[in-house]
């Protein structure tokens, strides 16, 4: 039954959770980073709007440590008013500063991955032979919110219901639902049981009603 | 810069297995949470499972994700939104990928709504909302 149940053009249930449980330990392994979009697409929408901080976020991110240390230093020293020499002392190993590298991701990194799961889904569609440009999501979708102009608002409203929940909630699919809840944090477990739960609401309701 | 290029490439490994998973199909992703088809449920749950393993092993200094304010009411809006369009962020970017067009409206919405957040959050909220990938 469950094997029965496979979509023909998709990987069965056991390797599309191999490869994607797998591509979040690999990413884990290599990257030091938990798999994870809506922060990304956050930092992507942030470089949009700001690119200047964007640019000075760069220099700080590939920094020399020992120097990013020295310049952290310099300034604490001033902020409290010490001569800096002061500061130095056993306890100021320079640590601040590679902690402070280690995993922080650039915002044109952050735009890149962006841009890179966008190519990677072409990618996917072409190896299945069924990239097509395509205006609609097909009949379910019309069915429940028509076509054209409606189907168009139901999307941006949706979306903007995805780009502010997922903001709110720290998190997605990918980095509650998947990062969080495989390392037991309880605030991804809450969420995910909680959208998956609302999502399975909403569909229910929306064919309840239609 | 090679840095990036490997972020990168996680990015285009995770585009496609969305896709190859067929999470980037509208019928597929309702008929999961119409509880039509259990392949997609599976597939996440098989996926937490693997990935859990691995953080076992590798222990880790990984951000923790502790419960605030913002967890319950913004994963319920954020269902209601997945279930209205079909597309969590990833899955949005993977459709736009696979020359679905539609997806460019629930991006463009996508994006609205975590400026939205921006603004609202500044003005009204105080707790600190983590963040998917830093």
């Amino acid at each position: 039954m469950l094997l029965a149940n496979v979509a023909e053009p998709y990987l069965n249930w056991w390797m599309a959770g191999l490869a994607l449980g797998g591509l979040a330990i690999a990413q884990w392994l290599i990257e030091r980073r938990t798999l994870g979009v809506s922060g990304f697409v956050d930092r992507t929408l942030r470089g949009l709007l700001k690119p200047r901080v964007s640019q000075q976020e760069h220099r700080m991110v590939h920094a020399d440590p020992a120097e990013l240390h020295a310049a952290l230093l310099a300034a604490t020293a001033e902020e409290m008013g010490v001569p800096v020499e002061r500061m130095s002392g056993r306890r100021s190993q320079p640590v601040a500063a590679p902690a402070l590298a280690r995993g922080l991701v650039t915002t044109r990194a952050a735009m890149l991955y962006v841009a890179a799961i966008v190519v990677g889904g072409g990618l996917g569609a072409l190896h299945r032979g069924s990239w097509s440009i395509t205006t609609d999501l097909g009949p379910q979708f019309a069915a429940l919110w028509g076509e054209g102009p409606p189907a168009a608002l139901a999307l941006l409203f949706g979306g903007v219901l995805v780009g502010f929940g997922t903001r709110m909630a720290g998190g997605c699919t990918s980095g509650h639902g998947l990062s969080g809840c495989s390392r037991f944090q309880i605030g991804s477990l809450v969420s995910t049981a909680t959208f998956m739960a609302a999502a399975v609401a909403m569909t229910f309701l929306l064919r309840g009603l239609g | 810069m090679r840095r990036d290029l490997r972020v990168a490439a996680f990015g285009l490994a995770l585009g496609y297995v969305l896709s190859w998973m067929g999470f980037g199909d509208y019928d597929e992703v309702i008929a999961m949470f119409a509880l039509q088809s259990p392949r997609l449920w599976l597939a996440f749950a098989l996926s937490v499972v693997v990935a859990g393993i691995g953080f076992r092993y590798q222990h880790t200094s990984a951000p923790r994700r502790p419960l605030h304010k913002g967890i319950v009411p913004g994963s319920i809006l954020f269902g209601v939104g997945w279930a209205i369009t079909g597309v969590c962020p990833g899955s949005a970017l993977t459709q736009l990928g696979e020359g679905q067009l539609p997806a460019l409206v629930s991006l463009f919405g996508t994006f609205l709504g975590a400026w939205l957040y921006g603004v609202v959050h500044k003005r009204y909220f105080r707790w600190d909302p983590g963040s998917c990938a830093m």
